[in-house]
């Protein structure tokens, strides 16, 4: 009977490891979706150029060439039929700079914007209140050897670093956030813009703006990050796959460890069977003995996989654990892992069950 | 008008020709209500056979069995087990008790199926009945050969069943047990229960009334025992 508590424990063990996994990971996909702050990205339909921007590739954003976007866009945006859709607008232009000696990437940008859209952004220093201040991403900062209130030239203007960003896990670490107009007076660039950034209120109407927009601004672009995420959820959509297969495989040979100990039970269990039909139980009631038999059994075996599942999962190598496994009760994974061991058991052990109730109790009981 | 009526009972083991084994042939008797029938016969006679066809277990090859005017075997397999469950209360040769149950659940084992309330005190009552009132929670291992074969006794009738079916009873039980184990039948056939006791055991029909000898398959004597008992400690 442990064998049955066992096999099925095992099998539902792994169901849960695997489920967790998979969980984490969707987890980890929604939860950078919500970090990237915006939604939707606006830029130019075509170029020779593609640049990687907030773990999308967006190609068309010319940095040297601008026949991009301009400053009107916006307008047209905010005329559009989505505006009521959009909580914040962020319009970027991007420039590629040399400060000591080193490139780098500047970002001009509409800081109250920015700060709507990234509200985990974490400053040391101060808030940028006037044009000529910056931020610096984490990297930046340390690859252009600056910190909160030090000055740094760009393009021959001194611009006063207003604050540097706690490290964010994103590309903002390695950039340099200017104000817009400034940045595109600096460079002769004024009315142009590489791309918009739009938050959607709702990530439900993220489809509806992006049509909206697409109709709206024909010369444009307009992605979704949707789709960007979309990858992830099919790598972990394989992933999950293939561990539900594993799992079937095991949950298949935990079934049969169920049907060849319950069937062996059945046969040790000979005469006792042969009392209970010979003393007046009905067939039905002593194929119901058997599987109450298993059902507790199941129960025990479910209950013992689910929490050793979680076991596994915390046993997993470091490198997985920055996913951040969701581990705790769960109730939909303990439901299905109960439901999962119990189905399993009783279907195993039909077969035996059936075998105890057509058992002839006078052969049963051999002295009759 | 009879409990029991056995009509031309045959039972075949094995297919039609050389191979064939008739354990009974043509057997044909009644019993009264309140009887106490003693089934004797050497081995391979065929009396083990005739209980499990008494006991609604095995379907007879030819003839009829009816028990308070039911034709046993006409009964489904499930009805069947309703009968044996109403009807008859069985006292095995090796006492089948179940191990790692009490003597009091194994005494409600019959019980279980049925809508009786207060089971538990019903199994208990009974146990009292047989002299066990005080070890009703003791585990089979825990008790003596006698002790074992009074919750063997108790379960038979704890569902007050009016035939009661014993298969050698004392056959694996020292001379003062058996006494005992015989002495709670007599009990309970001055009780009014119809007892059929199969014994290879002269000795254990002493307080049968009446007496059915089996012989390859054949009722060969059927005889009041008060006639005979002299006479059986030849057998």
């Amino acid at each position: 009977m442990a064998l049955v508590v066992a096999g099925l424990a095992v099998g539902v063990a792994a169901l849960v490891a695997i489920l967790t996994i998979v969980l984490s990971f969707q987890k980890g996909i929604d939860k950078k979706l919500d970090t990237y702050g915006f939604n939707i990205v606006i830029y130019p339909a075509s170029s020779n150029l593609s640049l990687s921007y907030g773990g999308m590739t967006i190609s068309g954003v010319d940095t040297y060439e601008v026949k991009s976007l301009l400053m009107a866009d916006l307008a047209t945006i905010k005329r559009s039929h989505s505006a009521d859709s959009v909580a914040a607008l962020s319009p970027k232009l991007l420039q590629v700079v040399d400060s000591k000696d080193k490139k780098a990437l500047l970002v001009g940008s509409d800081f109250n914007q920015e700060f709507l859209i990234k509200k985990w952004w974490r400053l040391n220093g101060s808030r940028p209140t006037r044009p000529d201040e910056l931020v610096l991403g984490q990297d930046a900062a340390k690859n252009l050897q600056v910190k909160a209130g030090d000055t740094l030239k760009l393009s021959g203007k001194d611009f006063k670093v207003a604050a540097v960003l706690q490290p964010t896990g994103s590309q903002d670490d390695s950039l340099i956030f200017g104000d817009l107009r400034e940045v595109q007076s600096l460079y002769k660039r004024g009315g142009e813009l590489s791309l918009i950034e739009i938050s959607a209120k709702s990530t439900a109407d993220i489809d509806a703006v992006v049509k909206d927009l697409k109709k709206a601004l024909p010369q444009a672009a307009v992605s979704s990050i949707k789709q960007a995420v979309q990858y992830r959820e099919k790598a972990v959509g394989s992933l999950a796959r293939f561990g539900l297969a594993i799992t079937a495989v095991i949950m298949l040979i935990s079934g049969l460890i169920v049907f060849t100990t319950m069937t062996s039970s059945v046969r040790d269990r000979k005469r006792e069977i042969g009392i209970f039909r010979a003393i007046g139980y009905r067939q039905s009631v002593v194929a119901r003995i058997i599987l109450t038999e298993t059902l507790i059994l199941s129960l025990i075996g479910g209950a013992i996989g689910y929490a050793a599942g979680f076991g596994i999962v915390f046993m997993l190598p470091a490198f997985l654990k920055k996913f951040e496994f969701s581990v705790g009760l769960n109730v939909p994974v303990l439901i299905l892992s109960i439901v999962l061991a119990v189905a399993v058991g009783l279907v195993a052990s039909l077969v035996p069950a059936l075998r105890a109730a057509n058992m002839d109790p006078a052969d049963a009981l051999k002295s009759l | 008008m009879s409990l029991v009526v056995v009509n031309d009972l045959s039972k075949y083991f094995g297919n039609d020709g050389d191979t064939q084994v008739h354990a009974l042939e043509h057997v044909s008797f009644e019993i009264a209500n309140g009887e106490y029938l003693a089934i004797m016969g050497p081995s391979g006679s065929g009396k083990s056979t005739l209980l499990a066809i008494l006991g609604a277990m095995s379907p007879p090859s030819s003839g009829t069995l009816v028990i308070d005017q039911i034709d046993v075997y006409a009964l489904s397999q499930e009805k069947r087990a309703d009968f044996r469950r109403e009807y008859l209360g069985f006292v095995f040769q090796q006492l089948q008790l179940i191990p790692y149950l009490t003597a009091v659940e194994n005494v409600m084992l019959p019980l279980v199926v049925t809508n009786h309330k207060n089971k538990r005190e019903l199994a208990a009552t009974t146990l009292e009945r047989v002299g066990l009132g005080d070890k009703l929670n003791r585990l089979p291992s825990e008790m003596s050969g006698g002790e074992q074969s009074r919750v063997a006794i108790a379960r038979a009738v704890v569902n007050n069943p009016p035939i009661l079916l014993a298969d050698e009873p004392v056959g694996s039980l020292d001379s003062k047990t058996g006494e005992e184990v015989l002495g709670l039948f007599k009990q309970l056939h001055s009780e009014g229960q119809t007892i059929i006791m199969v014994t290879h055991n002269p000795e254990s029909i002493r307080d049968a009334e009446r007496l059915v000898q089996l012989k390859d398959g054949r009722i060969v004597a059927d005889l009041m025992t008060k006639d005979v008992i002299p006479a059986t400690k030849f057998l």
